[in-house]
């Protein structure tokens, strides 16, 4: 056993040994510099650089101004998450809801992705500034036709990436495809068309949303995506409703197969 | 044992010993070079608030300069750097358009950032407008702005004298296309990573640059085949050091990654909303140093 084992180590020890020499020969001069590492949290245990914090103190100012009226209670802190989320769920909706006001109609559906929900509602007071950072963007608001395929397109997306909300639909998903979908509590039909309230980003294909850029425009409308969800806080605090949202199986997985 | 020790002396196997074994050491005090760097800081200039949220408490741009400045008090020798994402993200974007962002990168003495896609948010002439804020360069290698305004505003990369130490620093910058709208971005082409980052190596090299370092906003990695720092490492030899964005990732360490020809490239992130600082010293290796491993003095979040 012993002599084996050394027969089969000694080409591979100069085999080693070779290539440690080349690599010396090729990457001496930079490889000398050893690298070592910290990673440094900025919490509480800093004070602020006071020049830092003078040059900060009038943005603030102006910033609190304007963005620290509460406009609304949450009953919950609304998070974003894969396949359904309560904060998904709520945008989605807010989305849904105003969009109608400002089309006079009502619309079959709205969505919006994940990656456009930037920073949960907290629980409590809900400050103009919570959302504005949820939706950062200054995205306008779309109101579009979509034929069957698109609308198929839409849920087959919705079932592949789990990266999306959606209001006023229901999709079964199994095997990461849309096995049944239904849209305003009736079976989805593939020669009828829906109207969808949405991103101008999203309506000209982003967030991997290609096939929207080909559906019809209804119209295209001077508002925020943003100011559709503020308006709809506004709106619940009015009637004295808090905001709140569940997740409540609009998009139901069936175990895989 | 024989070929162990083989391996501890040789300068790859130290490095990788060092990385990949029980940890690393700050050694502050004999460090030649001290790299601190972020990533899409995303307009957080003020802490997260105390809401009961993950971060909350975390971050602030007035403690980030103090944490810097008392670095810099002790470091012999700074190089300050950020992945991206500067903008978007807290009112402050909305109503001042980045401008104190880049006002207080500027007091920080940042030496260099790379643009993120949020960078476009307000368009390319929104980005033009807040360039005087920033005392700093941006460097960006394979974004095309010859059909724009911003023609000649941003170097494909930068040569730092830091003491006895060359160091070449360039950027890389996300497809833009699909994830900022076309009107934002209009005639800015991307150019594939790979083949401008194997470029930019070449050059850096002949221009005697020790370190290479490249700032990049491509993203950690991904369970598709996209390209990010994982994937640039892997196929581009003789990059230092990536400092990564995009993907908001939370590095406990830097991760190390075998390119090709052996040359081990170092991937780090520091999550985002400068919540964290990362801090790489590098310090002159002789061989008996480098049988040492590194004691962990690593300070973890949470």
């Amino acid at each position: 056993m012993h002599t084996s084992r050394n027969t089969i180590l000694y080409p591979g020890l100069l085999w080693a040994l070779f290539m440690m020499l080349m690599l010396q020969c090729t990457t001496s001069q930079r490889a000398r510099l050893v690298p070592s590492y910290q990673l440094m949290p900025i919490d509480i245990s800093y004070l602020p650089d006071s020049l830092a914090e003078a040059t900060i103190q009038p943005y603030r100012e102006q910033l609190l101004m304007s963005m620290d009226q509460v406009i609304g209670i949450s009953k919950k802190r609304l998070t974003e998450a894969p396949v359904e989320s309560p904060l998904g769920n709520f945008v989605a909706d807010a989305i849904l809801v105003q969009a109608g006001d400002y089309y006079s109609q009502k619309i079959d559906l709205s969505v919006i992705n994940n990656g456009g929900l930037r920073a949960p509602i907290p629980q409590g007071p809900v400050k103009l500034s919570h959302i504005y950072e949820l939706m950062p963007f200054e995205n306008t608001l779309y109101i579009l036709e979509l034929n069957g395929a698109q609308t198929r397109a839409l849920f087959d997306l919705l079932a592949r990436d789990q990266r999306m909300a959606i209001a006023n639909s229901v999709a079964i998903v199994q095997n990461r495809r849309a096995t049944k979908i239904f849209i305003d509590g009736a079976p989805f039909v593939d020669q009828k068309t829906y109207t969808l309230a949405v991103s101008d980003y999203l309506a000209q294909g982003g967030g991997g949303m290609d096939f929207l850029s080909e559906a019809k425009v209804l119209a295209t409308k001077d508002v925020k995506i943003r100011d559709l969800i503020i308006e709809y806080i506004k709106r619940l605090e009015a009637d004295g409703i808090e905001i709140d949202a569940e997740i409540e199986g609009r998009v139901k997985l069936i175990p895989e197969q | 044992m024989k070929r162990r020790s083989f391996i501890k002396q040789s300068v790859l196997g130290s490095i990788a010993a060092s990385l990949t074994g029980t940890g690393w050491a700050a050694t502050s005090e004999s460090s030649v070079l001290t790299i601190l760097h972020t990533n899409d800081m995303h307009s957080r200039v003020d802490p997260f608030p105390m809401d009961g949220g993950p971060y909350q408490g975390l971050g602030g741009m007035a403690r980030r300069a103090e944490v810097i400045r008392q670095i810099r008090s002790q470091a012999d020798q700074v190089l300050l750097l950020d992945a991206g994402d500067v903008f978007q993200g807290t009112p402050y974007f909305n109503l001042f358009g980045g401008e104190i962002e880049l006002k207080l990168m500027s007091q920080m003495g940042y030496d260099a950032v790379t643009l993120g896609n949020h960078e476009f948010d307000n368009g390319i002439a929104g980005l033009e407008a807040q360039l005087p804020h920033a005392n700093f360069p941006f460097i960006i290698s394979n974004y095309d702005f010859s059909q724009t305004s911003l023609n000649n505003k941003f170097a494909p990369y930068k040569v730092f004298d830091k003491g006895q130490i060359k160091i070449g620093v360039f950027g890389l910058g996300i497809d833009l296309n699909g994830l900022v709208a076309e009107p934002l971005y209009g005639n800015v082409k991307y150019i594939d990573p790979v083949p401008v980052a194997r470029e930019m190596v070449q050059q850096l090299r002949s221009l005697q640059c020790q370190l290479v370092v490249c700032l990049s906003h491509l993203g950690y990695r991904y369970q598709n085949g996209r390209i990010s720092d994982q994937k640039l490492a892997e196929q581009v030899s003789g990059i230092d050091l990536i400092i990564g964005g995009h993907t908001h990732t939370f590095l406990n360490e830097p991760q190390l990654v075998d390119s090709p020809e052996g040359h081990a490239t170092l991937i780090n992130q520091v999550g985002f909303a400068g919540i964290n600082v990362g801090r790489i010293d590098y310090r002159r290796g002789s061989n008996s140093d480098q049988l040492t491993p590194a004691s962990k003095t690593v300070k973890v979040t949470n």
